[in-house]
Protein backbone atom coordinates (compact mmCIF):
# COMPACT_ATOMS: atom_id res chain seq x y z
CA UNK A 1 0.00 0.00 0.00
CA UNK A 2 1.60 3.56 -0.84
CA UNK A 3 2.74 5.16 2.23
CA UNK A 4 0.46 8.52 1.64
CA UNK A 5 -2.54 6.23 1.67
CA UNK A 6 -1.65 3.90 4.67
CA UNK A 7 -1.05 7.52 6.10
CA UNK A 8 -4.88 8.74 5.27
CA UNK A 9 -6.27 5.57 6.52
CA UNK A 10 -4.49 5.74 10.00
CA UNK A 11 -5.79 9.44 10.15
CA UNK A 12 -8.91 8.70 9.65
CA UNK A 13 -8.38 5.99 12.24
CA UNK A 14 -7.50 8.27 14.68
CA UNK A 15 -10.44 10.70 14.05
CA UNK A 16 -12.99 7.92 14.20
CA UNK A 17 -11.31 7.27 17.65
CA UNK A 18 -10.95 10.36 19.01
CA UNK A 19 -14.51 10.86 17.72
CA UNK A 20 -16.04 7.46 19.79
CA UNK A 21 -13.80 8.21 23.01
CA UNK A 22 -15.90 11.63 23.16
CA UNK A 23 -18.83 10.26 22.53
CA UNK A 24 -18.49 7.32 25.05
CA UNK A 25 -17.48 10.24 27.55
CA UNK A 26 -20.87 11.81 26.67
CA UNK A 27 -22.84 8.91 27.64
CA UNK A 28 -23.09 7.02 24.45
CA UNK A 29 -23.56 2.83 24.81
CA UNK A 30 -23.30 2.61 20.92
CA UNK A 31 -20.05 4.33 21.17
CA UNK A 32 -18.43 2.75 23.98
CA UNK A 33 -19.38 -1.06 22.35
CA UNK A 34 -18.01 -0.26 18.61
CA UNK A 35 -14.55 0.64 21.32
CA UNK A 36 -15.39 -2.63 22.27
CA UNK A 37 -15.42 -4.64 18.98
CA UNK A 38 -11.89 -2.71 17.85
CA UNK A 39 -10.18 -3.70 20.93
CA UNK A 40 -11.35 -6.30 22.85
CA UNK A 41 -10.82 -9.05 20.35
CA UNK A 42 -6.77 -8.30 20.43
CA UNK A 43 -6.98 -8.09 23.99
CA UNK A 44 -8.32 -11.20 24.33
CA UNK A 45 -6.15 -12.75 22.29
CA UNK A 46 -3.05 -11.36 23.30
CA UNK A 47 -3.65 -12.14 26.54
CA UNK A 48 -5.01 -15.60 25.87
CA UNK A 49 -1.42 -16.34 23.23
CA UNK A 50 0.67 -15.46 26.77
CA UNK A 51 -1.16 -16.84 29.67
CA UNK A 52 -2.21 -19.94 27.80
CA UNK A 53 -5.40 -20.05 30.30
CA UNK A 54 -8.61 -19.39 28.66
CA UNK A 55 -10.11 -18.08 31.93
CA UNK A 56 -7.30 -16.00 32.64
CA UNK A 57 -7.39 -14.31 29.15
CA UNK A 58 -10.96 -13.33 29.18
CA UNK A 59 -10.46 -12.14 33.13
CA UNK A 60 -7.83 -9.85 31.91
CA UNK A 61 -9.59 -8.69 28.68
CA UNK A 62 -12.49 -8.03 30.69
CA UNK A 63 -11.01 -6.40 33.28
CA UNK A 64 -8.43 -3.74 31.16
CA UNK A 65 -11.73 -3.30 29.38
CA UNK A 66 -13.09 -1.78 32.58
CA UNK A 67 -10.44 -0.38 33.56
CA UNK A 68 -10.69 1.58 30.61
CA UNK A 69 -14.18 2.78 31.45
CA UNK A 70 -13.52 4.13 34.88
CA UNK A 71 -11.00 6.01 33.61
CA UNK A 72 -12.90 7.46 30.22
CA UNK A 73 -13.26 11.08 31.84
CA UNK A 74 -9.83 11.67 32.60
CA UNK A 75 -8.58 10.38 28.93
CA UNK A 76 -6.83 12.82 27.38
CA UNK A 77 -8.51 12.92 23.78
CA UNK A 78 -5.36 14.22 21.92
CA UNK A 79 -4.01 10.87 22.67
CA UNK A 80 -4.76 7.61 21.10
CA UNK A 81 -7.13 5.46 23.26
CA UNK A 82 -5.13 1.86 21.41
CA UNK A 83 -2.02 2.15 22.82
CA UNK A 84 -2.73 2.76 25.90
CA UNK A 85 -5.14 0.37 26.03
CA UNK A 86 -2.85 -2.21 25.05
CA UNK A 87 -0.66 -1.44 27.79
CA UNK A 88 -3.24 -2.02 30.54
CA UNK A 89 -3.60 -5.73 29.06
CA UNK A 90 -0.13 -5.99 28.21
CA UNK A 91 0.80 -5.49 31.86
CA UNK A 92 -1.86 -7.40 33.12
CA UNK A 93 -1.01 -10.47 31.03
CA UNK A 94 3.05 -9.86 31.69
CA UNK A 95 2.09 -9.40 35.90
CA UNK A 96 -0.29 -12.80 35.68
CA UNK A 97 2.65 -14.86 33.86
CA UNK A 98 4.78 -13.74 36.56
CA UNK A 99 2.54 -14.21 39.52
CA UNK A 100 1.91 -18.06 38.09
CA UNK A 101 5.87 -18.17 38.49
CA UNK A 102 6.06 -16.41 41.39
CA UNK A 103 3.55 -19.06 43.12
CA UNK A 104 5.21 -21.98 41.11
CA UNK A 105 3.86 -23.04 38.32
CA UNK A 106 5.45 -24.37 35.73
CA UNK A 107 4.26 -22.44 32.88
CA UNK A 108 5.85 -24.62 29.84
CA UNK A 109 4.59 -28.10 31.00
CA UNK A 110 0.96 -27.76 30.83
CA UNK A 111 1.75 -26.14 27.30
CA UNK A 112 -0.27 -28.63 25.04
CA UNK A 113 -3.78 -28.43 27.20
CA UNK A 114 -4.15 -25.43 27.33
CA UNK A 115 -2.57 -23.94 24.07
CA UNK A 116 -5.33 -21.67 22.65
CA UNK A 117 -6.63 -23.00 19.25
CA UNK A 118 -7.96 -21.14 16.11
CA UNK A 119 -11.35 -22.46 15.02
CA UNK A 120 -11.36 -20.80 11.91
CA UNK A 121 -9.12 -21.40 8.91
CA UNK A 122 -10.46 -19.13 6.60
CA UNK A 123 -9.82 -15.66 5.87
CA UNK A 124 -12.31 -13.21 4.11
CA UNK A 125 -11.01 -14.03 0.61
CA UNK A 126 -11.07 -17.67 0.79
CA UNK A 127 -7.02 -18.28 1.64
CA UNK A 128 -6.28 -20.75 3.68
CA UNK A 129 -4.37 -18.73 6.59
CA UNK A 130 -1.56 -21.09 8.72
CA UNK A 131 -3.60 -24.01 10.06
CA UNK A 132 -0.73 -24.58 12.67
CA UNK A 133 0.36 -21.19 13.62
CA UNK A 134 -1.72 -20.55 16.79
CA UNK A 135 -0.56 -23.95 18.20
CA UNK A 136 2.58 -23.58 17.50
CA UNK A 137 2.69 -19.91 18.45
CA UNK A 138 1.41 -21.09 21.90
CA UNK A 139 4.36 -24.01 22.07
CA UNK A 140 7.24 -21.17 21.93
CA UNK A 141 9.21 -20.59 25.42
CA UNK A 142 7.08 -17.92 27.54
CA UNK A 143 10.00 -15.30 26.63
CA UNK A 144 9.35 -15.61 22.77
CA UNK A 145 5.84 -16.47 23.05
CA UNK A 146 5.16 -12.71 24.75
CA UNK A 147 7.67 -11.07 22.88
CA UNK A 148 5.79 -12.35 19.67
CA UNK A 149 2.33 -11.41 20.94
CA UNK A 150 3.95 -7.84 21.96
CA UNK A 151 5.35 -6.98 18.43
CA UNK A 152 3.14 -8.39 16.03
CA UNK A 153 -0.66 -8.68 18.23
CA UNK A 154 0.20 -5.38 20.39
CA UNK A 155 2.45 -3.56 17.72
CA UNK A 156 4.87 -2.70 20.38
CA UNK A 157 8.05 -1.82 19.19
CA UNK A 158 10.93 -4.18 20.56
CA UNK A 159 12.90 -1.16 22.31
CA UNK A 160 9.09 -0.41 24.02
CA UNK A 161 8.70 -4.40 24.58
CA UNK A 162 12.56 -4.09 25.98
CA UNK A 163 11.11 -1.15 28.73
CA UNK A 164 8.08 -3.85 29.24
CA UNK A 165 9.81 -7.06 30.43
CA UNK A 166 12.97 -4.95 31.95
CA UNK A 167 15.23 -7.06 29.85
CA UNK A 168 18.05 -5.46 26.91
CA UNK A 169 16.65 -4.44 23.73
CA UNK A 170 19.40 -7.13 22.20
CA UNK A 171 17.28 -9.68 24.49
CA UNK A 172 14.35 -9.13 22.77
CA UNK A 173 15.13 -8.76 18.96
CA UNK A 174 16.95 -12.26 19.96
CA UNK A 175 13.93 -13.42 21.54
CA UNK A 176 11.69 -12.08 18.53
CA UNK A 177 14.13 -13.70 15.59
CA UNK A 178 13.78 -16.75 17.59
CA UNK A 179 10.42 -17.02 17.58
CA UNK A 180 9.96 -16.10 14.07
CA UNK A 181 12.37 -18.84 13.45
CA UNK A 182 10.35 -21.41 15.06
CA UNK A 183 7.23 -20.40 13.68
CA UNK A 184 8.94 -20.11 10.02
CA UNK A 185 7.04 -23.15 8.70
CA UNK A 186 3.96 -22.06 9.57
CA UNK A 187 4.00 -18.45 8.55
CA UNK A 188 5.68 -18.38 5.43
CA UNK A 189 3.55 -21.66 3.79
CA UNK A 190 1.64 -20.21 0.67
CA UNK B 1 9.29 -6.14 0.72
CA UNK B 2 11.97 -8.22 2.05
CA UNK B 3 11.43 -12.03 3.02
CA UNK B 4 11.58 -10.79 6.49
CA UNK B 5 9.17 -8.12 6.81
CA UNK B 6 6.77 -10.49 4.20
CA UNK B 7 6.98 -13.15 6.86
CA UNK B 8 5.88 -10.48 9.44
CA UNK B 9 3.46 -9.16 7.97
CA UNK B 10 2.16 -12.93 7.32
CA UNK B 11 2.21 -13.40 10.73
CA UNK B 12 0.47 -9.93 11.92
CA UNK B 13 -2.36 -10.88 9.30
CA UNK B 14 -3.13 -14.58 11.06
CA UNK B 15 -3.53 -13.21 14.55
CA UNK B 16 -5.44 -10.57 13.58
CA UNK B 17 -7.76 -12.74 11.87
CA UNK B 18 -7.55 -16.10 13.58
CA UNK B 19 -10.40 -16.11 16.44
CA UNK B 20 -9.94 -18.20 19.41
CA UNK B 21 -11.79 -21.13 20.33
CA UNK B 22 -14.54 -19.59 22.75
CA UNK B 23 -13.80 -16.33 21.51
CA UNK B 24 -17.43 -15.39 20.93
CA UNK B 25 -18.57 -16.55 24.34
CA UNK B 26 -15.85 -14.82 26.29
CA UNK B 27 -16.83 -11.36 23.88
CA UNK B 28 -20.27 -12.31 24.46
CA UNK B 29 -20.02 -13.11 28.58
CA UNK B 30 -17.61 -9.85 28.57
CA UNK B 31 -19.96 -7.24 26.72
CA UNK B 32 -22.60 -7.77 28.75
CA UNK B 33 -20.38 -6.72 31.62
CA UNK B 34 -19.35 -3.79 29.86
CA UNK B 35 -22.67 -2.07 29.07
CA UNK B 36 -23.27 -2.76 32.66
CA UNK B 37 -20.72 -1.57 33.67
CA UNK B 38 -21.20 1.82 31.52
CA UNK B 39 -24.41 2.42 32.52
CA UNK B 40 -23.40 2.95 35.93
CA UNK B 41 -20.53 5.08 35.03
CA UNK B 42 -22.03 9.05 34.53
CA UNK B 43 -21.18 10.54 31.68
CA UNK B 44 -18.56 13.48 32.10
CA UNK B 45 -20.28 15.90 30.61
CA UNK B 46 -23.69 16.27 32.88
CA UNK B 47 -20.82 15.49 36.15
CA UNK B 48 -18.91 18.84 34.63
CA UNK B 49 -22.17 21.00 34.88
CA UNK B 50 -22.36 20.32 38.53
CA UNK B 51 -18.43 20.45 39.06
CA UNK B 52 -18.00 23.37 37.45
CA UNK B 53 -20.84 24.86 39.55
CA UNK B 54 -19.33 23.68 42.70
CA UNK B 55 -15.57 24.45 41.74
CA UNK B 56 -16.87 28.31 40.79
CA UNK B 57 -19.04 28.28 44.26
CA UNK B 58 -15.65 27.26 45.85
CA UNK B 59 -13.29 29.71 44.12
CA UNK B 60 -15.44 32.67 45.05
CA UNK B 61 -15.44 31.83 48.67
CA UNK B 62 -11.60 31.43 48.69
CA UNK B 63 -11.53 34.58 46.91
CA UNK B 64 -13.54 36.09 49.52
CA UNK B 65 -11.47 34.54 52.70
CA UNK B 66 -7.97 35.26 50.48
CA UNK B 67 -8.62 38.64 49.19
CA UNK B 68 -11.51 40.77 50.42
CA UNK B 69 -10.84 39.78 54.29
CA UNK B 70 -9.14 40.73 57.00
CA UNK B 71 -8.40 37.19 58.18
CA UNK B 72 -7.38 36.38 54.43
CA UNK B 73 -3.91 37.34 55.26
CA UNK B 74 -3.15 35.35 57.61
CA UNK B 75 -4.82 32.29 56.17
CA UNK B 76 -1.35 30.71 54.59
CA UNK B 77 -0.11 30.40 57.99
CA UNK B 78 -3.09 29.05 59.13
CA UNK B 79 -2.93 26.29 57.18
CA UNK B 80 0.54 25.94 58.49
CA UNK B 81 0.61 26.66 62.00
CA UNK B 82 0.01 24.86 65.14
CA UNK B 83 -3.21 24.94 66.34
CA UNK B 84 -3.19 25.53 70.34
CA UNK B 85 -4.61 22.01 71.73
CA UNK B 86 -6.66 24.38 74.33
CA UNK B 87 -8.18 26.31 71.25
CA UNK B 88 -10.32 23.47 71.22
CA UNK B 89 -13.01 24.41 73.31
CA UNK B 90 -14.00 20.67 74.07
CA UNK B 91 -17.49 20.85 74.94
CA UNK B 92 -18.17 18.70 78.16
CA UNK B 93 -21.17 16.55 77.23
CA UNK B 94 -21.78 14.53 73.79
CA UNK B 95 -25.43 16.03 73.05
CA UNK B 96 -24.97 15.01 69.57
CA UNK B 97 -22.71 14.27 66.44
CA UNK B 98 -21.38 16.71 64.13
CA UNK B 99 -21.77 15.00 60.90
CA UNK B 100 -24.97 13.20 62.22
CA UNK B 101 -25.09 9.17 61.22
CA UNK B 102 -24.37 6.60 64.04
CA UNK B 103 -20.47 5.82 65.71
CA UNK B 104 -18.78 2.92 66.56
CA UNK B 105 -15.83 3.38 69.19
CA UNK B 106 -13.72 0.51 70.03
CA UNK B 107 -11.69 0.63 73.68
CA UNK B 108 -10.22 -2.27 75.16
CA UNK B 109 -13.13 -3.58 76.93
CA UNK B 110 -15.50 -3.44 73.85
CA UNK B 111 -17.50 -1.51 71.05
CA UNK B 112 -19.75 0.95 71.90
CA UNK B 113 -22.62 2.51 69.83
CA UNK B 114 -23.28 6.41 69.43
CA UNK B 115 -26.05 7.77 68.20
CA UNK B 116 -26.41 11.06 66.42
CA UNK B 117 -28.35 12.52 69.22
CA UNK B 118 -25.15 11.33 71.47
CA UNK B 119 -26.69 8.31 72.97
CA UNK B 120 -24.77 5.30 73.63
CA UNK B 121 -25.03 1.86 74.14
CA UNK B 122 -22.39 -0.86 74.80
CA UNK B 123 -22.65 -3.51 72.56
CA UNK B 124 -20.35 -5.80 74.20
CA UNK B 125 -16.73 -7.04 74.79
CA UNK B 126 -16.25 -7.31 70.95
CA UNK B 127 -12.73 -6.61 69.37
CA UNK B 128 -13.60 -5.15 66.64
CA UNK B 129 -16.50 -4.32 64.15
CA UNK B 130 -17.92 -3.42 60.51
CA UNK B 131 -21.12 -1.67 60.05
CA UNK B 132 -22.95 -3.55 56.97
CA UNK B 133 -23.97 -1.04 54.49
CA UNK B 134 -26.81 0.77 55.98
CA UNK B 135 -25.99 0.42 59.37
CA UNK B 136 -29.03 -2.16 60.08
CA UNK B 137 -26.33 -4.85 61.34
CA UNK B 138 -22.81 -4.72 62.99
CA UNK B 139 -20.28 -7.65 62.38
CA UNK B 140 -18.29 -8.22 65.47
CA UNK B 141 -15.14 -10.47 66.25
CA UNK B 142 -15.14 -11.90 69.92
CA UNK B 143 -12.12 -14.54 70.62
CA UNK B 144 -12.69 -17.14 67.81
CA UNK B 145 -16.15 -16.01 67.16
CA UNK B 146 -17.75 -13.73 64.41
CA UNK B 147 -20.95 -12.59 65.33
CA UNK B 148 -23.83 -10.05 63.54
CA UNK B 149 -25.78 -7.79 65.99
CA UNK B 150 -27.89 -5.11 65.56
CA UNK B 151 -27.07 -1.48 66.72
CA UNK B 152 -29.31 -2.43 69.82
CA UNK B 153 -27.03 -4.91 70.89
CA UNK B 154 -29.53 -7.99 69.66
CA UNK B 155 -27.49 -10.99 68.19
CA UNK B 156 -28.70 -11.98 65.03
CA UNK B 157 -26.17 -14.82 64.07
CA UNK B 158 -22.37 -16.66 65.28
CA UNK B 159 -19.98 -18.39 63.76
CA UNK B 160 -17.15 -20.30 65.44
CA UNK B 161 -14.27 -19.74 62.83
CA UNK B 162 -11.10 -21.70 64.97
CA UNK B 163 -8.96 -19.57 65.48
CA UNK B 164 -8.78 -15.75 66.65
CA UNK B 165 -11.15 -13.34 64.81
CA UNK B 166 -9.86 -10.17 63.57
CA UNK B 167 -10.50 -7.23 61.19
CA UNK B 168 -14.74 -8.19 60.02
CA UNK B 169 -15.53 -6.11 57.30
CA UNK B 170 -19.18 -5.80 55.84
CA UNK B 171 -19.44 -5.44 52.25
CA UNK B 172 -20.60 -2.20 51.48
CA UNK B 173 -22.78 -2.31 48.36
CA UNK B 174 -25.83 -5.20 49.33
CA UNK B 175 -24.10 -6.47 51.95
CA UNK B 176 -24.12 -9.70 51.02
CA UNK B 177 -20.95 -10.81 52.35
CA UNK B 178 -18.59 -10.59 55.33
CA UNK B 179 -15.05 -10.70 55.35
CA UNK B 180 -12.14 -11.41 58.18
CA UNK B 181 -9.21 -12.82 59.28
CA UNK B 182 -8.97 -15.87 60.83
CA UNK B 183 -5.43 -17.25 61.88
CA UNK B 184 -3.83 -16.38 58.89
CA UNK B 185 -6.44 -17.01 56.56
CA UNK B 186 -8.73 -14.85 54.76
CA UNK B 187 -12.11 -15.86 55.14
CA UNK B 188 -15.92 -14.75 53.57
CA UNK B 189 -19.06 -15.74 54.85
CA UNK B 190 -22.57 -14.62 53.53
CA UNK B 191 -24.46 -11.54 55.06
CA UNK B 192 -26.91 -14.24 56.73
CA UNK B 193 -24.17 -16.17 58.61
CA UNK B 194 -24.05 -19.23 55.74
CA UNK B 195 -21.38 -20.79 53.96
CA UNK B 196 -18.10 -19.75 55.68
CA UNK B 197 -15.37 -20.11 53.47
CA UNK B 198 -11.73 -20.08 53.41
CA UNK B 199 -9.90 -18.05 50.27
CA UNK B 200 -6.13 -17.37 50.98
CA UNK B 201 -3.42 -16.99 53.24
CA UNK B 202 -3.32 -13.20 53.98
CA UNK B 203 -1.78 -10.53 56.18
CA UNK B 204 -2.88 -8.84 59.30
CA UNK B 205 -4.11 -6.25 57.47
CA UNK B 206 -7.64 -5.40 57.06
CA UNK B 207 -9.37 -6.70 54.08
CA UNK B 208 -11.61 -3.48 52.31
CA UNK B 209 -14.00 -4.45 49.50
CA UNK B 210 -14.33 -2.34 46.88
CA UNK B 211 -17.49 -0.12 46.66
CA UNK B 212 -20.53 -0.51 44.47
CA UNK B 213 -19.88 -4.24 44.27
CA UNK B 214 -19.94 -7.28 47.11
CA UNK B 215 -17.90 -9.66 44.67
CA UNK B 216 -14.39 -7.51 44.72
CA UNK B 217 -12.36 -7.28 47.96
CA UNK B 218 -8.93 -6.60 48.57
CA UNK B 219 -6.16 -7.91 51.14
CA UNK B 220 -2.68 -8.27 51.50
CA UNK B 221 -1.41 -11.74 50.81
CA UNK B 222 1.11 -13.73 52.31
CA UNK B 223 3.51 -12.52 50.30
CA UNK B 224 3.01 -9.27 51.55
CA UNK B 225 1.33 -7.98 48.02
CA UNK B 226 -2.05 -6.48 47.74
CA UNK B 227 -4.53 -8.74 45.78
CA UNK B 228 -7.97 -8.02 44.18
CA UNK B 229 -9.87 -11.16 44.35
CA UNK B 230 -13.16 -12.22 43.40
CA UNK B 231 -14.75 -13.35 46.26
CA UNK B 232 -17.75 -15.48 44.36
CA UNK B 233 -15.04 -17.04 42.11
CA UNK B 234 -12.13 -17.37 44.21
CA UNK B 235 -9.73 -15.64 41.08
CA UNK B 236 -7.34 -13.38 41.68
CA UNK B 237 -8.23 -9.71 39.46
CA UNK B 238 -4.98 -8.21 39.68
CA UNK B 239 -2.03 -7.57 42.17
CA UNK B 240 -0.08 -4.40 43.55
CA UNK B 241 3.07 -4.10 45.29
CA UNK B 242 2.07 -2.86 48.73
CA UNK B 243 4.63 -0.16 50.53
CA UNK B 244 6.65 -2.06 52.78
CA UNK B 245 4.94 -2.60 56.53
CA UNK B 246 1.18 -1.74 55.09
CA UNK B 247 -0.44 -1.08 57.62
CA UNK B 248 -4.12 -0.10 56.07
CA UNK B 249 -6.45 -0.41 53.04
CA UNK B 250 -9.23 1.95 51.49
CA UNK B 251 -11.26 2.24 48.76
CA UNK B 252 -12.78 5.23 47.48
CA UNK B 253 -16.22 5.26 47.79
CA UNK B 254 -16.97 5.17 44.24
CA UNK B 255 -14.23 1.96 43.54
CA UNK B 256 -12.13 3.76 41.61
CA UNK B 257 -8.82 4.07 43.95
CA UNK B 258 -6.98 1.58 46.33
CA UNK B 259 -5.20 3.53 49.14
CA UNK B 260 -2.90 1.62 51.03
CA UNK B 261 -0.65 2.71 53.82
CA UNK B 262 2.65 2.00 56.01
CA UNK B 263 3.96 3.81 58.70
CA UNK B 264 6.58 5.64 55.87
CA UNK B 265 4.24 5.64 53.07
CA UNK B 266 1.24 6.49 51.63
CA UNK B 267 0.10 4.97 48.32
CA UNK B 268 -2.72 5.58 46.06
CA UNK B 269 -3.74 3.33 42.63
CA UNK B 270 -6.08 2.74 40.52
CA UNK B 271 -7.84 -0.96 41.28
CA UNK B 272 -6.22 -2.21 38.62
CA UNK B 273 -2.78 -0.78 39.79
CA UNK B 274 -2.77 1.86 37.15
CA UNK B 275 -1.52 5.40 37.90
CA UNK B 276 0.02 4.36 41.25
CA UNK B 277 1.80 7.40 42.87
CA UNK B 278 3.42 7.25 46.97
CA UNK B 279 3.73 9.98 49.06
CA UNK B 280 6.56 9.37 51.74
CA UNK B 281 6.07 10.64 54.94
CA UNK B 282 8.76 13.08 56.30
CA UNK B 283 11.87 11.66 58.46
CA UNK B 284 10.63 10.79 62.14
CA UNK B 285 6.82 10.98 61.37
CA UNK B 286 4.70 8.23 61.08
CA UNK B 287 1.55 7.48 59.39
CA UNK B 288 -1.07 5.94 61.75
CA UNK B 289 -4.22 6.38 59.23
CA UNK B 290 -5.26 7.57 56.24
CA UNK B 291 -8.82 7.61 55.19
CA UNK B 292 -10.58 9.21 51.50
CA UNK B 293 -12.50 12.03 51.92
CA UNK B 294 -15.80 12.40 49.66
CA UNK B 295 -14.49 12.87 46.40
CA UNK B 296 -12.07 9.95 46.19
CA UNK B 297 -9.52 12.39 45.34
CA UNK B 298 -7.96 13.77 48.22
CA UNK B 299 -7.21 11.59 51.06
CA UNK B 300 -6.73 12.66 55.44
CA UNK B 301 -4.02 11.86 57.14
CA UNK B 302 -3.08 10.98 61.01
CA UNK B 303 0.85 11.58 61.71
CA UNK B 304 2.88 11.30 64.91
CA UNK B 305 6.27 12.30 64.84
CA UNK B 306 7.88 10.87 67.73
CA UNK B 307 11.00 11.98 70.20
CA UNK B 308 12.36 9.39 71.04
CA UNK B 309 10.14 6.64 72.55
CA UNK B 310 7.29 8.83 73.35
CA UNK B 311 4.73 10.41 71.01
CA UNK B 312 5.53 14.40 70.84
CA UNK B 313 2.85 15.31 68.63
CA UNK B 314 0.13 14.13 65.82
CA UNK B 315 -1.30 15.84 63.21
CA UNK B 316 -4.43 15.46 60.83
CA UNK B 317 -3.46 16.74 57.15
CA UNK B 318 -5.39 16.71 53.94
CA UNK B 319 -3.85 15.92 50.61
CA UNK B 320 -4.15 14.78 47.17
CA UNK B 321 -1.96 12.36 46.18
CA UNK B 322 -0.41 12.66 42.38
CA UNK B 323 0.91 15.20 40.59
CA UNK B 324 -1.10 17.68 41.43
CA UNK B 325 -0.65 16.95 45.05
CA UNK B 326 2.16 18.37 46.72
CA UNK B 327 2.78 18.32 50.25
CA UNK B 328 -0.22 17.42 52.78
CA UNK B 329 -1.73 20.84 54.28
CA UNK B 330 -1.97 20.35 58.19
CA UNK B 331 -5.85 21.07 59.36
CA UNK B 332 -4.76 19.76 63.27
CA UNK B 333 -1.78 19.34 65.61
CA UNK B 334 -1.86 18.45 68.85
CA UNK B 335 0.64 17.15 71.48
CA UNK B 336 0.09 13.54 72.05
CA UNK B 337 -1.14 10.58 69.86
CA UNK B 338 -4.35 10.72 67.86
CA UNK B 339 -5.87 7.47 67.22
CA UNK B 340 -8.99 6.26 64.87
CA UNK B 341 -10.12 8.13 61.93
CA UNK B 342 -13.60 8.09 60.34
CA UNK B 343 -15.26 10.05 57.89
CA UNK B 344 -19.33 11.40 58.86
CA UNK B 345 -21.21 10.07 56.05
CA UNK B 346 -22.00 13.06 54.46
CA UNK B 347 -18.21 13.79 54.25
CA UNK B 348 -18.61 17.08 56.29
CA UNK B 349 -16.60 15.84 58.96
CA UNK B 350 -13.71 13.81 60.25
CA UNK B 351 -13.87 12.11 63.88
CA UNK B 352 -10.60 11.44 65.31
CA UNK B 353 -9.79 10.12 69.16
CA UNK B 354 -6.97 12.21 70.80
CA UNK B 355 -6.37 9.58 73.99
CA UNK B 356 -3.88 11.91 75.99
CA UNK B 357 -7.09 14.61 76.61
CA UNK B 358 -9.33 11.83 76.98
CA UNK B 359 -11.50 14.37 73.78
CA UNK B 360 -13.06 13.17 70.11
CA UNK B 361 -12.46 15.77 67.86
CA UNK B 362 -14.69 16.83 64.50
CA UNK B 363 -13.05 18.63 62.03
CA UNK B 364 -13.99 19.71 59.06
CA UNK B 365 -11.63 18.52 56.04
CA UNK B 366 -10.44 21.79 55.20
CA UNK B 367 -7.65 23.90 55.99
CA UNK B 368 -8.84 26.51 58.55
CA UNK B 369 -12.13 24.41 59.21
CA UNK B 370 -14.12 24.59 61.99
CA UNK B 371 -13.03 22.37 65.33
CA UNK B 372 -15.74 20.66 67.57
CA UNK B 373 -14.14 18.67 70.56
CA UNK B 374 -16.25 16.72 73.58
CA UNK B 375 -14.17 16.03 76.55
CA UNK B 376 -14.32 13.36 79.29
CA UNK B 377 -15.09 10.73 76.09
CA UNK B 378 -14.43 7.74 78.59
CA UNK B 379 -16.59 8.40 81.54
CA UNK B 380 -19.23 9.68 79.39
CA UNK B 381 -19.28 5.95 77.22
CA UNK B 382 -18.97 4.15 80.44
CA UNK B 383 -21.04 5.86 82.83
CA UNK B 384 -20.39 4.55 86.28
CA UNK B 385 -17.06 3.15 86.13
CA UNK B 386 -13.94 4.30 87.31
CA UNK B 387 -10.79 4.51 85.05
CA UNK B 388 -12.44 3.79 81.79
CA UNK B 389 -10.15 3.19 79.13
CA UNK B 390 -10.37 5.79 76.19
CA UNK B 391 -12.51 4.81 73.13
CA UNK B 392 -11.45 5.61 69.71
CA UNK B 393 -13.58 6.39 67.24
CA UNK B 394 -13.93 3.02 64.48
CA UNK B 395 -16.48 3.66 61.88
CA UNK B 396 -19.20 6.24 61.30
CA UNK B 397 -22.31 5.38 59.29
CA UNK B 398 -24.82 5.56 57.43
CA UNK B 399 -26.93 7.18 55.05
CA UNK B 400 -30.26 5.64 55.46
Amino acid sequence: MPRLLAAGIDELSRRRERGLIRKAQAGSEQAIEELFRLYWPVAFRAASYITRDAAAAEDIAQESFLAAIRNLDRFDRSRPFGPWFKRLVANRAIDWTRARKLRGYELEEDAIDHAPRRSEHVDGGGRELPEDLTAALALLPLDQRTAVVLRYLLEYTPGEIAELLGVPRGTINSRLRRGLDALEGEVVRP
Amino acid sequence: MTGTQERERELVEALRKSELDGEALARQRTLETVRAAYAEHEPRQRRRRWTAALVTAASLTVAAVIGLTPAGADFRQWVEDTIDPQSTNPRPELTRLPGGGTLLAQSRDGATVVQADGSRRFLGAFSATSWSPHGLNIATADGGTLAAVDPAGTLHWSISAGAKVRFPAWSQDLGYRVAYLSGGTLKVVAGDGTGDHALAAAANVAPAWRGQTDRVLAFVDGEGDIRLIDVDRGRTLGRIAAPDGVRGLAWSGDGVRLLAFSPRDVQVSEGDGEGLSRWRAPAGAEVEDAVFLGDGERIALVQTRRDGDRTASSTVSIFEPGARGGSPQVIFRTPGRLRGLALSPDGSRLVVGWKDADQWLFLEPKPGGDVRAVDNVSAQLAPGRAQAPFAAPSGWCCSR
